[in-house]
């Protein structure tokens, strides 16, 4: 089990440095969908089985199937990891700061050296299903509510409106 | 002998160097799908800790909140993209350095 868990956090890890370093636009792409998948094995070492399997339909399906899509639609051209060397000492600096003087020190009030394998196991998607269900089936209500009206706003925007001074809708330098 | 995948902190410092990685990549990269990107790792990092303590806990309330994250980042993607094909059809570019209309 120790091993698993530390060949998907290396993998984790390498395949998000991947996709935060690729100069090419596909190589993030593949490196994300490494990435999510990975964090499905470990969602299911945490035995939660039902939310490994809506990440691989939800996020490494739907949501990269979105992103190649776009990828097809613009056009983006080959850029360096960061131009700006500046911006990105700058932000480390910065990032290394909030870190070290925040998130550590609240972090480290969570942390403990309990084993994760003495409690019991709950994840099953029958118990999910009657928690989702009875107790928040007022949320889940919302969360259909705020998916209807992401996609009528997707629809609204993707619709090309037709102007006089607007050049067409930006396949003439394809 | 500590094992390493069995013991909660280990999925904490996990979780956080990802959303590290994640935020110094929404700062840094200028592509704006590649920001959409970072902005997945994050959530993906905050989802792990979710069902971390579900799983310290024994108990299914941050399962159901990694789903709800899931269904709301779903939506953002959706939206997110949509509104970046909306301004490479005006700019011809997804570089956020033009995307500098809003600013003061």
């Amino acid at each position: 089990m120790s091993f698993v868990f530390i060949f998907l956090a290396v993998v984790l890890v390498v395949s998000a440095l991947a996709v935060v370093a690729s100069s090419r636009l596909m190589h993030s792409t593949m490196a994300l969908i490494c990435h999510l998948i990975v964090m499905a094995g470990l969602f299911a070492l945490l035995d939660a089985e039902f939310i490994a399997v809506v990440q691989l339909l939800l996020y490494a399906s739907a949501i990269i199937i979105l992103i190649l899509f776009a990828m097809l639609l613009l056009r983006s051209k080959i850029e360096a990891f960061c131009e700006n060397e500046h911006l990105f000492v700058a932000s480390v600096v910065v990032v290394g700061i909030l870190v070290l003087f925040f998130i550590l020190p609240v972090s480290a009030s969570f942390v403990s050296e309990v084993s994760l394998f003495e409690q019991h196991h709950v994840g099953t998607v029958l118990s999910i299903g009657n928690s989702l269900f009875s107790r928040y089936v007022i949320p889940f209500q919302m969360i259909g509510v705020l998916i209807i009206v992401a996609l009528v706003a997707v629809v609204m925007l993707g619709q090309v409106v037709k102007s006089p001074d607007s050049d067409g809708d930006g396949r003439d330098d394809c | 002998m500590v094992m390493v995948g069995m013991i909660v902190s280990s999925y904490i410092y996990l979780a956080l160097i990802v959303f590290v990685i994640g935020l110094v990549g929404f700062v840094v990269r200028r592509n704006a799908i590649v920001v959409l990107m970072c902005l997945e790792l994050m959530l993906n990092a905050v989802n792990l800790l979710w069902i971390t303590f579900a799983r310290q806990h024994g108990n299914l309330d941050g399962q159901i909140a990694a789903l709800f994250v899931m269904a709301v980042a779903a939506a953002e993607v959706a939206i997110g993209l949509i509104i970046i094909v909306a301004i490479y059809r005006k700019k011809q570019t997804v570089d956020t350095e033009q995307f500098s209309e809003l600013k003061l």
